[in-house]
């Protein structure tokens, strides 16, 4: 069974009666869909995000999986490795004292992917997958690039076998260079695995080149929603003509 | 985008970096780096992280004992005054009054305990001395264009949004009225709206005050946006210079050309990125001849055992490359 998320008119808040962060989404997300979320910072791009994996429930209208409120998954389910996060910043979101072999290992171990030992191997053909060099396996995050970092935690994503990926911003914190090497994988992760992909971004540039349909977010309201070529050649609203005016593309 | 609308600059050059080598402890930073910006102009530099971008901004400002480096051979020259061997008391005249400097990072780099017009008094009292502090501060931050300045001067940096404090410190780096506006990757960090219009604003007051700049990035994208010429750094030397309309379409090294080419604007959807291959050089370690040889499509026996020299290639062109004439013959 392949993994859906649904949200219906969905908006969160980060306390109860507070002000809605993030308002009145609608979306479908399956393996094979590639979807951007563009705005700027501030505007509820990372809530949508964290909306859409569960880790926050929804104060307005709902978000499912296959069918049921993330709320009544289980935490045993197997659904919560189905839906990965990759994220923004590689610096601070790796155990600083953990290899990354060791990393990837204990998500492909929580994630039911079989003995300590086969998680292991497993884990290093993820690495290895990811370009990741054999001795940069064994080095903590600390004497590793940007780049390498954000290798492993796309490694770390890929050991709970997901159907959907989320990624916060993956390269914005990469020089131009390491952003080709990370967008490429993530392309190879649609192409050859048919994972689904929901891409949050402040850059057009880098949406138009690995989604098909994208949300535009401004202070919380979706602004405009739709195929990403009809967004960027017919923008109709104020902000996604300054935000196609200011894509580097 | 296009070309910004500024007044041809002269000719006369106001900042001349020639043969720079910067050594920081045992290791040396910098090799050969050369550039020079004109008066008015703007100058980007690009290149990887560990290229030499920053350490050559903390050179021209000055700035390199307190990195513990130290300029090993070389010049650089402001204003006609050779500042290689410049003592801190020279270089306290000069930075800050002549040349403005906006730090890499430099949303961090406002103290978080003062307010805005505080941070920005302190600042003007120290280096325009005549000027009335309060409403000079205004007027600075009405310079860059900031939005209801008198909630601003009484903001603490955490109550300002990235492009605002951004806009702080070009402010604080204005307060000097400086000639040259140094700024190491004004825009990293920022949405792509605020950093268009940060890229903007500098290139508006730069034809406002007939300052120079000369910016740091990583991106070629962002350097054609508001430079008239563009230098390229590879492992602490300069590998290519040019006006930035012919490097950008007729790179003639190796590096440069690969690049652009792993622009996102070069891609076309769904088709993977043409990918730059190994990763950049440590500068403990470079290896014998030109320091790209290991990484370069075009390297040819030559490259591992001597180091190119920099050539001209076309009007105001130069490129550090044997293999020049085959790229650009590629790019052609």
């Amino acid at each position: 069974m392949t993994t859906r998320i649904e949200a219906i008119n969905a908006g969160a808040s980060y306390a109860p009666g507070a002000p809605l962060t993030i308002r009145g989404v609608n979306l479908v997300i399956e393996p094979g869909s590639a979807i951007g979320l563009v705005g700027e910072s501030g505007s509820g791009k990372t809530t949508l995000a964290r909306l859409l994996l569960g880790g926050l429930h929804p104060a307005q209208g709902s978000v499912t999986v296959n069918g049921t409120p993330w709320a009544k998954v289980k935490r045993s389910s197997p659904l919560h490795g189905k839906v990965q996060y990759i994220f923004q910043d590689p610096y601070s979101s790796l155990n600083p004292y953990m290899t990354g072999l060791d990393a990837v290992t204990e998500s492909a171990f929580v994630h039911g992917q079989g003995s300590k030992a086969k998680a292991r191997e497993l884990a290093r053909e993820l690495l290895a997958s990811t370009g990741l060099a054999p001795d940069a396996m064994q080095s903590r995050p600390g004497s590793l690039s940007g780049g390498q970092r954000q290798r492993i935690g796309i490694a770390r994503a890929l050991a709970a076998d997901p159907d959907i990926i989320i990624a916060d911003e993956p390269t914005s914190a990469l020089d131009v260079s390491v952003q080709a090497q990370i967008l490429n994988l993530l392309l190879s992760l649609q192409v050859d695995r048919g994972i689904g992909l929901v891409l949050v971004s402040h850059d057009l540039g880098v949406v138009r080149l690995l989604t098909d349909h994208a949300l535009v977010i401004y202070n919380g309201d979706v602004v405009e929603q739709g195929p990403i070529d009809e967004l960027l050649n017919n923008p109709t609203e104020d902000y996604t003509k300054l935000l196609v005016e200011s894509a580097l593309i | 985008m296009t070309m910004p609308d500024v007044a041809s600059p002269s000719r006369e050059p106001l900042l001349r970096v020639e043969h720079l080598a910067v050594r920081i402890g045992t290791v040396e930073v910098l090799t050969d780096v050369s550039f020079s910006v004109d008066k008015g102009s703007a100058l980007a530099v690009v290149g990887e992280t560990g290229s030499g971008k920053s350490i050559s901004c903390r050179a021209v400002a000055g700035l390199l004992p307190r990195l513990g480096g130290r300029i090993v051979r070389g010049s650089v020259t402001f204003c006609g005054q050779d500042m290689a061997g410049a003592t801190s008391r020279e270089w306290s005249r000069i930075r800050g009054r002549k040349i403005g400097f906006i730090p890499q990072a430099s949303i961090a780099s406002l103290d978080p305990v003062m307010r805005i017009g505080a941070q920005l008094r302190e600042t003007i009292k120290l280096l325009d001395p005549d000027a009335d502090p309060v409403s000079r501060a205004k007027e600075l931050l009405q310079d860059v264009r900031m939005h209801d300045v008198d909630r601003v001067v009484q903001s603490y940096p955490h109550q300002l949004s990235g492009g605002m404090r951004q806009r702080v410190m070009i402010a604080l780096a204005l307060a000097g009225h400086p000639d040259l506006l140094v700024a190491d990757e004004p825009t990293t960090a920022l949405d792509a709206t605020v950093q268009r219009s940060i890229l903007e604003l500098l290139t508006k007051l730069r034809k406002e005050k007939g300052m120079s700049l000369l910016v740091v990035t990583h991106d070629l994208s962002l350097a054609e946006s508001f430079a008239e010429e563009i230098v390229v750094m590879y492992s602490g030397v300069t590998v290519e210079r040019g006006p930035t309309k012919v490097l950008l379409h007729k790179a003639a090294h190796p590096y440069t050309s690969a690049l652009l080419a792993a622009r996102v604007a070069a891609a076309r959807r769904g088709q993977p990125l043409q990918v730059l291959p190994g990763s950049p050089l440590s500068p403990a370690w470079r290896p014998v001849g030109c320091n790209f040889q290991p990484r370069c499509t075009y390297a040819e026996p030559d490259c591992a055992t001597e180091d190119p020299p920099s050539e001209t290639v076309g009007v105001g062109h130069t490129s550090a490359c044997f293999q020049s004439e085959a790229v650009l013959k590629a790019n052609a």
